[in-house]
């Protein structure tokens, strides 16, 4: 047994001697003294000898498993920190009790990835300073190398050869740089400098502030000496701070401003002119490089006042002066942003300029055919497709159900209209609205980050959400099925690669994007966050550019994006999979609800014939015209997909009564395009639908599109 | 070598001196924000370093070594310098006065807990580090 009566040392109590040998490399070579323990028996008489400095203890053990065992040593009033291992993943109520009541420091899943292990434990190793460096622990022999091929192949590789023993050697090599660069910034040390950093930023404008007053005060009067012994404090001070928290430009800018303050002290006349002119010169150079490295560290300081999020675009297309009324304590209590247009040019006008996420049309004012025109060119705007519309109608302008389906009106209403009920309906459909919207979780300890996160991609057209716990994410990922997740590397008790880890075991999440947030963006935390699965990371402090840039660039890879928006690039409308998806969605919320769902499935009449005598791109064309026009008609959140030939339609929260009554309206106007045959002549076509209705017909989606077919071959 | 006192009236500068001091250096942190605050703490609290701000409001830095000097129960203890540039031949002056060492302001705060190490390693006499280096 090794002497520890007289030095800080490790404890590892672990069973497996594969793993121990595996970890006491790694650590012995960072010149800790470590000592293994196979039992829960060993482990309790060393500590008896001597407190730990840490313990990494196995949960499955012989005899006592590892939690009975710390629960023992902190009865006893043992309070060194531990780090536990353990074989699976543990749920949020094990979390818990780790966490809470026995108070470890650190929770692992093994196996363990050794480069992402020194990382982890490196917040909890005690100081390398209070380690007496041992002579021949700096080097690594190449039989010591091979400890990580053992573990290799207890998950399954053979590592044996010429070329794994290099990559291992290789790997250790890199182990070690990474070390080093670990305990010289351990990552509490820089937790706690960029926190005050922050705090600092935030305080330096007015600082800068003061300085000018002073300065320009100064320069105003040659006698106010108060002013000018102002100034030179506060760019004495502003050197020596600033420039300690590393915002090197304004400490320098600071320190050259204080030299030319003194120099005015003791110049004569002549001299006076030229100095001053160079002293406002550099305060203003040192404002703007202030402005630019503060934003960097608190970049919501003046464009957005932290924490009001950025309002949704509504668009109201009225020239009814009441109704304007009505509209404005909408924007008063900050609901959202409200755009007023008298016209459809005018309303077209500010959906270009900002993107517009619901948008009313008062139907007293203008005709259906004026409105067909407008929604057409409104969904053909990027990022317009899926925007719901809402329709205002009085006693002139009655509308059917079935009218309102086929003009889009997600929501109609009519006037007289209360505020309240404007209100609701608003809130309605942005909440509708947000369901295309792209998804990104972030996962992060720290709320102000958060905060900012939401600030800055909510405009960006993102629905965000905030995850402070992070062992809760699994449980967070099915409900609110993120695009793209943003994970920070350092949170309490669990760290991101553990967290990453977690979501890949997943087979829905295997393909997610993952991003992780880290402090380090040197070459060795880059490669940490690749190994632990990231798809890209981002380096504190988070700058909004690069946070959008590099979330819309993963989006854009993004295969459950993808999987929901994947369009037909014939008629734009849904692909088979995401109309799958899409579909089976659909009828699950009806039927939790006890909605309605209709499935209609459309088919071109002689489309084949049309094909054989005109030629496929003729007939091409046409279902290519027949998935624009119904792209253009119907609602937002009605589902438009292409199957072979054939074009599906699924309404919900509408009977079949109404949908009837849109799809003649559909078969009327598809009718009434012609078509050139390429040789003179036009051809019109006809349109035939089946339709399905959810309950009465069937009670599935699949049921729907079997309904659904039955009814249009029978037809 | 473990209990540091550390005066100066610029709050931001305690702070982020104090994170290092005590996370990186495992030094024992204690603050006075004054000359005369110093010398009380310094009197009760028996540090094994002064490290002192020059440039104070009321009693400045010079003021404050030359009374923690002829207190005989202080007198012991080393006294660095905390300054903003000043020219090598201020520095010997400095020495002069007996204080062990001068660090730059600006200073690393992570290297700063080395910084004094280094300073305290010298003999007295020899020439004092003056290595403070701004990290970008």
């Amino acid at each position: 047994m090794m002497d520890i009566e007289d030095r800080d040392w490790i404890l590892l109590l672990d069973d497996d001697a594969f793993f121990r040998k595996l970890i006491c490399d790694m650590l012995v070579a960072l010149g800790h003294s470590v000592f293994e323990a196979r039992n829960a028996q060993e482990a309790t008489h060393a500590v008896n000898v001597r407190k730990p400095e840490l313990a990494i203890v196995d949960y499955r053990l012989p005899g006592m498993d590892g939690i009975t065992w710390i629960g023992r040593m902190r009865d006893e009033g043992h309070q060194f920190p531990v780090v536990f291992l353990s074989g699976q993943f543990c749920d949020a109520q094990m979390f818990n009790k780790l966490r809470n009541l026995l108070k470890v420091s650190l929770i692992l899943q093994k196996p363990i990835v050794p480069e992402l292990f020194l990382e982890q434990v490196g917040l909890f190793l005690p100081s390398p300073s209070a380690i007496p460096k041992r002579p021949g622990a700096s080097g690594l022999s190449a039989d010591k190398a091979g400890a990580s091929g053992l573990s290799a192949d207890k998950a399954g590789t053979q590592a044996q050869t010429q070329s794994a023993a290099e990559r291992s050697r290789k790997a250790e090599t890199q182990v070690k740089e990474m070390m080093q660069s670990e305990l010289k910034h351990p990552p509490a040390v820089e937790r706690a400098l960029q926190a005050a950093r922050k705090e600092y930023a935030a305080e330096l404008p007015q600082a800068i502030k003061e300085l000018a007053q002073n300065i320009r005060a100064a320069k105003e009067s040659a006698s106010d000496k108060d002013a000018f012994g102002q100034a030179v404090h506060i760019a004495h001070k502003l050197h020596g701070s600033a420039g300690s928290y590393g915002f090197a430009n304004i400490s320098e800018g600071a320190g050259k401003i204080e030299n030319l303050l003194r120099s005015l002290e003791n110049q004569d006349n002549t001299m006076e002119e030229i100095l001053w002119s160079e002293l406002i010169r550099t305060l203003a150079d040192t404002e703007s490089a202030a402005k630019v490295s503060i934003r960097q560290v608190v970049p919501e300081s003046e464009d957005t006042p932290p924490g009001r999020m950025m309002p949704r675009h509504v668009i109201f297309l009225s020239n009814d002066n009441m109704m304007r009324a009505a509209v404005m304590p909408l924007m008063e209590e900050g609901v959202c942003d409200v755009t007023i247009s008298a016209s459809y040019d005018q309303a077209l006008n500010s959906a270009q300029e900002q993107r517009p996420d619901v948008i009313f049309i008062d139907l007293s004012a203008c005709s259906k055919g004026d409105v067909f025109s407008f929604v057409s060119r409104i969904r053909a705007l990027p990022d317009c497709q899926n925007v719901p519309f809402a329709l205002l109608t009085d006693s002139t302008s009655q509308l059917r159900d079935g009218e309102a389906l086929y003009l889009g009106g997600s929501v109609v209403i009519d006037k007289p209209v209360s505020g309240t009920a404007l209100s609701a309906a608003v809130q309605d459909l942005l909440s509708l609205r947000q369901t295309f919207m792209p998804r990104l979780l972030t996962v992060d300890d720290d709320d102000m980050l958060c905060t900012f996160i939401k600030t800055v991609m909510e405009p960006q057209g993102m629905v965000v959400k905030s995850l402070n716990e992070p062992i809760k994410i699994i449980e967070v990922l099915d409900a609110f099925a993120p695009d793209v997740v943003l994970l920070d590397v350092m949170m309490p008790a669990i760290s991101g690669y553990d967290v990453c880890r977690m979501i890949r075991q997943k087979e829905r999440w295997k393909e997610l994007k993952v991003l992780f947030l880290t402090s380090k963006s040197s070459t060795e935390g880059r490669a940490s966050a690749f190994r632990a699965g990231a798809d890209d990371f981002l380096a504190k402090p988070v700058v909004s550019e690069e946070l959008i840039a590099r979330v819309k660039s993963q989006l854009e890879r993004s295969l459950t994006m993808n999987e929901r928006f994947a369009r037909d690039p014939l008629t734009g409308v849904l692909q088979r999979a995401p109309f799958e998806k899409a579909a089976t969605k659909l009828v699950e919320i009806a039927r939790q609800n006890k909605t309605l769902v209709t499935l209609v499935l459309l088919e071109i009449e002689k489309i084949r014939d049309r094909a054989a005598q005109y030629g496929l791109t003729t007939a091409e064309r046409v279902i290519a015209h027949l998935g624009k026009l119904i792209q253009a008609r119907f609602r937002a959140e009605d589902v438009r997909a292409r199957l072979g030939d054939y074009i599906v339609l699924v309404v919900p929260g509408k009977d079949g009564e109404a949908t009837m009554e849109a799809l003649l309206l559909l078969a009327e106007e598809f009718h009434q395009t012609k078509f050139d045959t390429g040789d003179g002549s036009v051809f019109r076509n006809t349109l035939k639908f089946g339709l399905a209705q959810l309950w009465r017909d069937c009670d599935d989606a699949v049921g729907l599109i079997q309904a659904a077919s039955t009814a249009l071959f029978n037809n | 070598m473990n209990r540091v006192l550390l005066v100066d009236d610029d709050r931001s500068i305690r702070r982020i001196a104090q994170i290092t001091l005590s996370e990186v250096g495992h030094f024992e942190v204690i603050v006075a924000t004054s000359g005369a605050e110093a010398l009380k703490l310094a009197l009760e609290q028996q540090p094994d370093l002064v490290l002192l701000d020059v440039m104070m409001p009321d009693m400045d830095g010079f003021a404050t070594l030359i009374k923690l000097q002829k207190e005989p129960k202080t007198a012991a203890i080393p006294v660095i310098f905390m300054t903003a540039s000043v020219s090598q031949d201020e520095q010997k002056h400095y020495r002069t006065l007996g204080v062990r060492g001068v660090i730059l302001k600006p200073f690393d705060p992570m290297t700063l807990p080395d910084q004094i190490k280094q300073i305290l390693d010298n003999e007295p006499g020899e020439e004092p580090v003056d290595g403070a280096t701004i990290k970008s």
